[in-house]
């Protein structure tokens, strides 16, 4: 039995289907922000791991190794966002372990789980072998998570904040429409 | 002040050498990774502000050895012509195709080494992997704070004060030094050095380490079995009714179609 680890939001659900291609998981979730952890439990999550509030990056690192030094994963995976490629590259090289970003398909030979990813600028495909543990990211759109009812038991976490990064202040970004020159003297800086 | 600019030789994804079934990576010519260059050029700006040295820090991850030493230096002479001090390229054959956490940790150690720093810029990805892993890795493997995505930096003080670019917002924060900060490519302009200083960039130091040097024995906890080319057919689909703002619209409408875009 392998024991998987998914990182997300209530709408990141579908990165189940990625742990569900491996034989027999065990999966539990570590569902940050608002959302029922009971409804993981159609689709085989036995335990969810809630953090009711969002926090900073390296705080969740701290949280996330010691996760998974307390419940042995082989294997976490996150969605693809700015936070969690600050926080999970973080955890990854505090537990050792390799980050496979952009992963497309996988599988489990014994203990070694082969990995299809993009890269080289997103013109290849990358097969690789990882073994033991392995970290994983993926845009969860790119899953289907299948039903596969479980009882999911709930543990509310109560993280260390530990960052010394200060927020000094947060500002929207403009929604809407661009207009065309906006877009075309910002792409020419580029 | 003492800066690190982290710098990859990256695969020139431009000039990539790949058949219908197989990407050649040892013929692909390397180069700057694009956003390392705006990194030098953020660290340069800071030292022309605040005194000190620019140091960079590069790892060879592409092989063959023999051929690619030549390659990385001539190409670390560029970065060096932007202003840089100094180079430090760590080679050795236990680092080629490695995955990101022992080039982690060979970066770590080559900082070390160099001893007293402030601050460590790197770009927010690289050209060829696009992972953004390296730099937060770093920072953990150093046990300093870091910031990424950054589009202002500015140093007051002790400390760094950096506007990060996010999904939905701009969040400005401040960190103690010593920090690492990841920067995107819109923080500046990266210069164009002019022919003194690429000549004066011949002379400048460019320190040659081995894992052994650092003190280090690594093995890549990845194996990578094969690099297949995505083949890729176009659709040909030409938007030519309209104005241009229904132009957009309708490109936009098939953009999300597609999936590649998802509307907020």
């Amino acid at each position: 039995m392998v024991k998987v680890l998914i990182v997300g939001t209530i709408n990141d659900a579908s990165l189940i289907g990625l742990a569900q291609k491996l034989e027999n998981p065990e999966i539990h979730y570590l569902l940050v922000g608002a959302g029922d952890a009971a409804q993981l439990g159609k689709y085989g999550v036995s335990k969810a791991y809630v953090l009711p509030s969002q926090v900073d990056e390296h705080s969740f690192a701290e949280l996330l190794v010691d996760l998974v030094n307390k419940n042995a994963y082989s294997l976490v995976t996150a969605p693809i966002n700015k936070f969690f490629k600050t926080a999970i590259p973080i955890a990854a090289q505090r537990l050792s372990v390799p980050l496979v970003i952009d992963i497309v398909d996988l599988k489990q030979v014994g203990n070694t789980f082969e990995v299809v990813f993009n890269g080289v600028g997103n013109r290849a495909q990358i097969t690789a072998k990882i073994t033991d543990r392995a970290f994983v990211m993926a845009p969860p759109a790119r899953f289907k998570a299948g039903e596969k009812p479980a009882t999911t038991s709930t543990e509310v976490l109560q993280p260390k904040i530990i960052s010394p990064v200060k927020i000094v202040s947060t500002e929207e970004k403009p929604k809407g429409k661009v207009r065309i020159e906006d877009a075309d003297s910002r792409s020419r800086r580029i | 002040m003492e800066i690190i600019a982290l710098v990859k030789l990256a695969l020139d994804t431009g000039q990539l050498r790949m058949t219908e079934t197989k990407l050649d990576v040892e013929t692909t010519p390397l180069k700057i990774s694009d956003i390392d260059r705006n990194a030098v050029e953020e660290a340069v700006r800071l030292r022309e502000k605040l005194g000190g040295k620019v140091h960079i820090v590069s790892v060879l991850k592409y092989g063959p050895i023999q051929k690619r030493q030549q390659e990385a230096e001539s190409s670390l002479r560029e970065v060096l012509a932007m202003g840089a001090d100094d180079a430090y390229l760590v080679i050795d054959n236990a680092l080629i195709n490695s995955d990101q956490l022992i080039t982690a940790k060979a970066i770590a150690a080559t900082v070390r080494k160099i001893g007293n720093f402030d601050l460590i810029i790197a770009g927010e990805a690289t050209i060829d992997g696009y992972t953004s892993q390296v730099g937060p890795r770093v920072a953990a493997e150093l046990g300093i704070p870091v910031v990424t995505f950054a589009r202002e930096i500015k140093v007051e003080g002790n400390k760094l004060i950096a506007k990060r670019d996010l999904e939905d917002v701009v969040q400005t924060v401040e960190v103690p030094l010593p920090a690492l900060v990841t920067v995107t490519r819109e923080i500046n302009v990266p210069r164009i050095p002019p022919l003194l200083q690429i000549r004066a960039a011949m002379k400048k130091p460019i320190n040659r380490l081995s894992l052994a040097d650092l003190g280090l024995s690594l093995k890549s906890t990845m194996e990578i079995s094969s690099i297949a080319p995505v083949q890729v057919k176009r659709k040909g689909v030409i938007i030519k009714e309209g104005t241009v703002d229904e132009k957009v619209d309708k490109l936009i409408q098939a953009l999300i179609q597609e999936g590649i875009i998802t509307p907020r």
